[in-house]
Formats: C-alpha cells, structure tokens, sequence
C-alpha cells in the first residue's frame, strides 16, 4: 500500500492538484483577516454614498472576532473547492483503466480506495490547516486572538466536517462511476443534512453544526453541546470507509 | 501453467462462456482465436480475478484463482489491448511502482528497468508516458507485464491498435519473451497467432470448437489432403489439361474457403477463365500422372502449388461450420 500511497502523493504534485488546493487554501486563509481588516475602509466608502441618499452609517468596530468570523464563513466554499477537486480521483481511474495493473500485482481495490482517502484526509488536513495558520498569524498581527475563545475546538470541529466530506467522496465513487455521480452523491448528503436542520429535535445530531464555529468563539454555544454531532459525524466517517472498502472488494473491473 | 475447467460466465440474459476448459502448458505461447464477443477478454478477466465465475475453477501454477483478491495474480503479469499509465511518470518510475506493488528490492528494480526497457527499446527515454505513441505505450506495457517475472503473461489483443511496423515489434519482443514465460495470446489478427504461437484454441460463442498446434489444425482441417493449385501460361493450356484430366476443376473457388463453391454470375464465371489459366486438383494422387502429361506436351507452367490452409481458412471455416 506504501507504494500506492507515494505514487498518489507523485499524482498529486505532478497533476497540479496539489498546488491549486494549495493556493485556494492560501487564499481564503489571506481573504479572511483581509476582509476584516478593509470593513472599516469599505464602510467609509459606502457612508460617502449612502449619505447622498440620507442614510447614515455609523462607525464599525472591527476585532480578532470579525477575522474568525469570515474564516468560518468562507469554509463552505473552500469545502466546495476541495470537493471538485477530489471528486473524481477515483472514478478516473476507473474510467481511464489505470486501476487495472494495479489490481492485477495485487493490490486489492479496497486497500487502493482505502490509501487515497488517506492521502485526501492528509491533503485535506495540510490545506486546511495552513489555511487556518495563516489568518491566524494575520488576526495575530492586527489583533488579539485571546478574543476569540474556544477557537481550537471550534477549529478542529470544521477540520472533522471536512473530514466527513473526504470520506464521502469513495463511498459515492463505489457506487457510482461518474465523477458527476460522486459529487452529486456528497453535495447532496450535504445538502440533506442542511435541509434536516430545519427539524429542532435533529438539529444537534447533524454533522453541519460543526461549521458553526463562530457560536463557540463568542460563547453562544459550549463545546459540550456539539458532542452528538461530533458522534454522528465520527461514526458516519468509520461507516463510509467501511462500506466503501466492502463495496470496492465486490467491484468488477 | 493455467487450467481452466468448467468456466461459465453470463452477463444478464447473455452465455458468454459455457463450462470452458482449457489448459495452457508451460513455456507454451497459447493462441487463443475467436471472433468479437466470443469471450475471450472475459476468460482473460475470469483468470485475473478482475470478474467472478458463476462456476467452474481456474489454477495458475496450482493456485486458485479468486475474485477481488487473487493469490494467482503474484504469478501472472498483464498486458491488455490498449494499456493504460500513470501519464506523469516516466517509464523507468512506472516500472519502479510496478516492482513496489509486487515488493521487489530496489537493487532488483533498477536492474530489471535496465534489462526490460532495453528489451523493448525504451531505454533513452526519460520523458514522461504522457507524450508516448501507442506503440512505445504497448512496449512499456510488456515491460510492465514482465517485471516481476511472471510465470504466466496474458496478452488480451495486443497487437490489434497498432500500425503494421508496431505489430512487428511487439511479436518479436512476445518471441523474445517465450524463454521467460508461458504466453496467453488473444487475437484477431490470424498471421500474428499464426507466426508466434505453438498451439491455438478457436473460441466460439464462449465455446471452445478446435484447438491443437496449429500444423495439426491445418492437417485435421484439409484431411490430409490439400488442394493443389495448377497454373499455366496460357488458357487453351489450362483446357487441353482440364479435358484430360476431369480430377482437375477450374480455379472458380473462393481463396479464403476451399471446398466452397463460389456462384458467380455466368458472365463473370467466363470471364474470370478467360483471365484466370488455373486449375485446381483436389487429390493429389494424380499429380505425378499430370505432371507427366505437362512435361509430354511441353505446357508453359506459370505455378504449381499445393494449398496449405491458413489459420484464417480454418477460422472462416469454424465460423462457417457453427452458423450452419
């Protein structure tokens, strides 16, 4: 599995994938203390206007909370990004029959799916947290971080929703052999679980209470309240992985 | 080296093979014939594992094979029609990979990439696979496929996407490899099993209807008895000798089906006499007598020979045979 582990960290680099996510993971970890720090300035130039119209705005404060604020955010859009990159790392291979000679030297398909989600969860948890380092050293430098409590925990509850979308991508992939089906397949149970949150009593079970970060850093919310959803989410990872490991074993090739 | 025994494999409402057995011996370069949807790739997926078998047993070197994860495949390398890489590699790091997933040593790795990508000319090539033509893909593909050493290589229709020059250079390398290995060679392409196997198998309709070595395919097909083709300088010739001898036939029958009659219009069946001055003697028993008479009356012989049935006659014939 080594072997296959190195040639898609290879795959990775050589395709560019690795520095596009590397550069949208940039971005956003830039775009969210920017954002912050240029309200101020994008307010003044809105007042100017809205003054010719009568209406007044007043002054806007602006602390470490409105950087983490953007950042948690942005990371639906970064989860997007990430999700179209990925989405078709296995259905390509499958399409392009590179899988093949692989499976052939015996390396059954379940370890292969097994050792890409791997390399996806280490490319996912690399990105994201250089992305997070970087508005940290940001909001860090215009701000206090000591604002914004609880920011660990409230990080590593988005890095575990981020996770739970990795895991999604090869079950979806063993059921389907369009890389359009996978990423129909994980927007859509994403989609679901957005939906379900409009029912009160489920809405602390649901994995998407953990991008809501923001609740913890402003003591809306205590880490102790996301337990459940923290449950869902882990056992909805083993299971993924487990059914698409069983699923991948009964492919035909 | 690989035996199959009662195989049988069905696709929804589709029989694509029914209770196939067959045995390939070792060092052995088995042909293996049959029209497309005969079944051969399935048979060829059945042995990999890559597909499961509604019944029957399949041993590579008296091991079972196994769909999902076949303990055979340590003893089997692949080449298929159109081979697919890792298009950002360079052949000498897909040959690596490809001894890693077997867990081969470095120190054997780099020697077995020298010896291989010599053997298939791709030694100077540092480039990566993604601006290889089809042939240097279906080269590395054979590098690929004898790396670990198998002990049994299946080609699934190699030669078949490649321009004549590209078909040449892949036969040798397979005819090179036959010290190495046993070969299971699938094809269409009649002149290639011809020239590089020792023994053929004709699938039909996932059936296998004749197989032997190919010179006693063409004995058991004629009868032992091969037509011959007589051919002489001038037609007047050739009907002095047709009305002397009436063993002798006019050459009015299809190349590629001997025994079968073709029905030409009778202008064309007169006009192809009149520009064809051959005959044909389906029992060579008369030949010496007619030969004699050729020599008496002092004919003009343009050719004189005796008609070996090609795999491709037989093949047309079996297909022929089973559509009746």
């Amino acid at each position: 599995m080594n072997a296959f582990i190195k040639k898609e960290f290879l795959e990775w680099l050589r395709t560019g994938r690795m520095m596009i996510l590397g550069s949208i993971f940039i971005l956003f970890g830039i775009m969210a203390p920017a954002f912050a720090k240029l309200t101020p300035w994008l307010m003044e130039v809105m007042a100017q206007q809205l003054e010719k119209t009568g209406l007044t705005v007043s002054a806007v404060n602006v602390d470490a909370l409105t950087s983490w604020e953007q950042f948690f955010k942005n990371l639906p859009l970064v989860l997007v990004a990430y999700t179209l990159l990925c989405g078709g790392i296995f259905t390509d291979e499958y399409r392009r029959g590179t899988l093949i000679p692989v499976v052939t030297r015996g390396l059954p398909q379940r370890r292969a799916a097994i050792a890409k989600f791997r390399v996806m969860a280490l490319m996912w948890t690399g990105g994201y947290f250089l992305c997070f380092g970087i508005t940290y050293v940001y909001t860090a430098a215009f701000w206090d971080n000591s604002a914004a409590t609880n920011l660990m925990p409230a990080v590593l509850c988005a890095w575990l929703f981020g996770i739970l979308v990795t895991a999604l991508i090869p079950f979806f992939s063993a059921l389907s052999s369009s890389s359009s089906g996978v990423l129909l397949g994980t927007g859509g149970s994403v989609a679901v679980m957005y939906f379900l949150s409009i029912l009160p009593q489920l809405t602390k079970y649901l994995p998407t209470r953990l991008l809501s970060g923001m609740r913890l850093l402003t003591r809306e919310s205590t880490l102790r309240s996301l337990y459940p959803a923290i449950t869902v989410s882990l056992v909805l990872v083993a299971a993924c992985v487990t059914l698409s490991s069983l699923l991948f074993h009964r492919r035909q090739m | 080296m690989l035996t199959l025994s009662n195989v049988s494999k069905r696709f929804g409402e589709k029989q694509v093979l029914h209770n196939l057995c067959f045995s390939v011996p070792e060092h052995t370069i088995y042909g293996f014939v049959g029209q497309n949807g005969a079944g051969k790739t399935t048979s060829m997926k059945l042995i990999l594992g890559l597909i499961p078998a509604d019944s029957g047993e399949i041993t590579v070197n008296n091991t079972t094979v196994m769909f999902g994860s076949s303990p055979a495949n340590q003893y089997i390398g692949y080449l298929p029609d159109v081979p697919e890489f890792y298009s950002y590699m360079t052949p000498e790091e897909y040959l690596h990979f490809c001894g890693e997933l077997c867990g081969m040593s470095r120190k054997d790795m780099i020697l077995r990439s020298e010896e291989l990508l010599e053997l298939v000319g791709l030694k100077t090539e540092t480039r990566r696979i993604k601006g290889f033509s089809r042939g240097m893909k279906q080269r590395l593909g054979i590098a690929a496929a004898l790396f670990h050493r198998p002990k049994l290589l299946i080609c699934d229709e190699p030669t078949s996407a490649l321009d004549p020059v590209g078909r040449r250079e892949i036969l040798d390398i397979l005819a090179a490899a036959r010290e190495q290995t046993t070969i299971l060679f699938s094809s269409h392409i009649l002149s290639d099993v011809e020239r590089l196997c020792d023994k053929v198998a004709f699938l039909h309709q996932g059936r296998i209807v004749a197989d032997g070595a190919p010179e006693d395919l063409r004995q058991g097909f004629t009868g032992g008895t091969a037509p011959t083709d007589i051919e002489l300088e001038r037609p007047e010739e050739t009907r002095l000798l047709l009305a002397e001898f009436p063993a002798l036939r006019p050459a009015e029958t299809s190349p590629l089906m001997p025994g079968k009659t073709s029905s030409p219009k009778p202008e064309e069946t007169s006009s192809l006499k009149s520009e064809n001055p051959a005959c044909v003697l389906e029992n060579s028993e008369m030949l010496p007598e007619i030969m004699g008479f050729i020599a008496a009356r002092k004919l003009t012989v343009r050719r004189i020979e005796r008609r070996e049935m090609s795999l491709e006659d037989i093949f047309a014939k079996i297909s022929d045979m089973q559509h009746l």
